[in-house]
């Protein structure tokens, strides 16, 4: 493949791209007019707790990272945010995706196009992995080799982001089987509950 | 659609002149309803957009002919069914794919238009030697008047 070549198909590449990020962003503000009204409601009655909220979700993370003395607690916390991630990026799927255009895209780009715009996008949306994100890189090096169980965690979150845009009719099945898991009377080690999590969905 | 790539066989594989295609959407040109265009963009900006993403020459010439011109700057949700039909056209004839499959391509065209889309389609194939031109309607009359071969379905 010549350099012309590669630098045409990068430019093409390019306009794919910034067509997939304008769509992304007109349909996220269509989605905030829609529930402007209940914006207001919000932060009226939720205004002034944003901050803890924020907290809790960090606190939440910490729970699942430093789950040695709770396991099954540690892996109900992980389960219940993925519920939460789950619910988000199924309201915001048809925006990551740009399903109303996607035999369009179909027209002017290779399948493959799609998908990587569909993960990048994916992962800009994706606000329960970028805290996870931003609490593994707090880490030192003795602290990741002590939690290798939050990392199986991030996978989950990332697979699951995929699964949620391309197969979730799996996140019911994965959901109803990881409940019935985490309800059993076993005491497992955190990283082994966290993988049958990781099978149960994928 | 399947013939376009934009919908996948659920088994078998799609031949064009006894080859088979690995790349339909490079090779077929479709204008058809079921894809919806961008409708947050303008008309001049959804061509723009293909003109870049396929590599082709900006289709000047047939938006001239299909007197586009005038609306290449109004969104496309706010082009008359009409100016619409005329979008996917030049969409689908700039491609200058071998294969051109049209879908009801007389559907809310005015007179004049339907003439000039009957004059392009005359040439169309003339540096095209393995290709084709479906179109599906339900009022063929005017392509069957023009030498087109009908198939019923």
């Amino acid at each position: 493949m010549s350099f012309a070549s590669v630098k045409g198909k990068l430019e093409q590449y390019r306009a794919f791209m910034s067509y997939r990020y304008l769509a992304y962003t007109f349909e996220l503000k269509q989605l905030l007019l829609q529930l402007k009204s209940f914006g207001l409601i919000f932060l009226v009655v939720l205004g002034s707790s944003i901050l803890g909220l924020v907290l809790l979700l960090f606190l939440g993370l910490g729970k699942i990272i430093d789950s040695t003395d709770a396991p099954a607690y540690g892996a109900q916390m992980a389960l219940f945010y993925l519920l939460l991630q789950s619910v988000m990026l199924s309201a915001i799927k048809s925006a990551i995706k740009n399903s109303k255009q996607r035999l369009f895209q179909h027209t002017i780009a290779c399948p493959s196009w799609l998908n990587i715009a569909d993960i990048k996008l994916l992962l800009i949306s994706n606000g329960w992995l970028i805290a996870s994100l931003l609490i593994a890189l707090d880490l030192t090096w003795a602290q990741w080799i002590k939690v290798p169980h939050f990392f199986v965690f991030m996978f989950i979150q990332l697979g699951l982001g995929i699964v949620c845009l391309y197969k979730p009719s799996a996140l019911v099945y994965g959901f109803t089987l990881s409940t019935l898991f985490l309800f059993t009377p076993f005491e497992l080690s955190p990283l082994i509950y966290l993988w049958v999590l990781q099978l149960s969905f994928f | 659609m399947m013939l376009a790539g934009l919908d996948k066989p659920q088994s078998g594989s799609l031949l064009f002149a006894g080859r088979e295609l690995n790349e339909p959407t490079k090779t077929a040109a479709i204008a058809s309803d079921r894809i919806t265009l961008p409708d947050f963009l303008t008309a001049h900006q959804i061509i723009d957009l293909s003109v870049s993403a396929i590599d082709c020459p900006w289709p000047h010439e047939l938006v001239k002919g299909f007197s586009f011109t005038a609306f290449l700057n109004t969104r496309f949700d706010a082009l008359s069914s009409g100016n619409q039909k005329k979008c996917q056209l030049i969409l689908a004839l700039m491609r200058k794919s071998p294969y051109l499959l049209l879908d009801e391509p007389s559907a809310a065209l005015d007179q004049t238009s339907i003439e000039h889309l009957l004059q392009l389609l005359d040439v169309y194939l003339n540096d095209k030697p393995n290709g084709q031109i479906i179109i599906t309607c339900h009022e063929p009359a005017v392509f069957i008047e023009h030498g087109f071969k009908c198939v019923s379905l």
